[in-house]
């Protein structure tokens, strides 16, 4: 990958990311809107919002950090599996693309609720308050790992990072 | 101790932390699931009982 290509791919990377945790955030401040809010107007405003929000903004953007994030560690030093904050960041990054899909078919019901009939489902409102709240602050564990990158190589790594022995037979290396 | 190019050769204490974090976490949700604490979930909640049934009125709000 050239410089100039990597660059790129990390802005995007960035960006995405970041975009990510701004869009869970404000679908978050929709839902606590909506669990305390009297006003019957914007309760029902903030369902229907809420999709959008999903569908248009999180999800893409989800997809688009873990596609970018994939090819910053394929295509860079870092690697995907050679230092433990990779590891963690790409993991937390795919159990909450997981969660959120799953996530989003009961955001569709609740938005058709608001949409069709004179009720509102607010049960619904409470398990959205624990899944937007916890992939916010998953996202915010991801961000911090991004940028402090703590120190920590996975054996993988080490093997990886490990010189090819080229020594003659017989000799001890400085370790030993 | 750390290698010469700064890496710890042994599995970092932040690591272990992680670790312990994680299985906690998955633990209580393998306990919230198994024992119904946390009420019916997910997305098929809606599937079978209809939209509204679990809602409260729109004017009572």
């Amino acid at each position: 990958m050239t410089p100039r290509l990597r660059k790129f791919a990390f802005t995007v990377h960035v960006a995405s990311s970041v975009g990510w945790l701004g869009a869970a955030t404000a679908y978050l401040a929709l839902v606590v809107a909506a669990l305390t809010s009297e006003n019957a107007q914007l309760v029902r405003a903030a369902y229907l919002a809420m999709e959008p929000i999903a569908w248009l903004a999180i999800v893409p953007l989800a997809f688009a950090s873990l596609v970018t994030g994939l090819v910053q560690g394929l295509w860079t030093q870092w690697g995907l599996f050679r230092h433990y904050w990779v590891v963690f960041k790409l993991l937390l990054s795919v159990l909450a693309t997981a969660v959120l899909l799953l996530n989003t078919q009961t955001v569709s019901s609740l938005a058709a609720s608001a949409a069709d009939t004179d009720q509102l489902d607010t049960a619904g409102l409470h398990g959205q308050l624990l899944h937007s709240g916890g992939g916010v602050l998953v996202l915010l564990v991801t961000t911090t790992l991004a940028i402090y990158k703590p120190r920590g190589t996975t054996p993988y790594g080490r093997r990886k990072q490990r010189p090819a022995p080229a020594r003659p037979a017989g000799s001890r290396s400085p370790q030993e | 101790m750390a290698g010469p190019n700064g890496h710890t050769a042994t599995t970092p204490r932040w690591v272990k932390v992680f670790v312990v974090v994680i299985v906690v976490f998955v633990l209580a949700f393998v306990v919230v699931r198994l024992t119904g604490l946390g009420g019916d979930h997910g997305p098929r909640r809606h599937a079978s009982s209809g939209a509204t049934a679990p809602g409260v009125p729109y004017d009572a709000r």
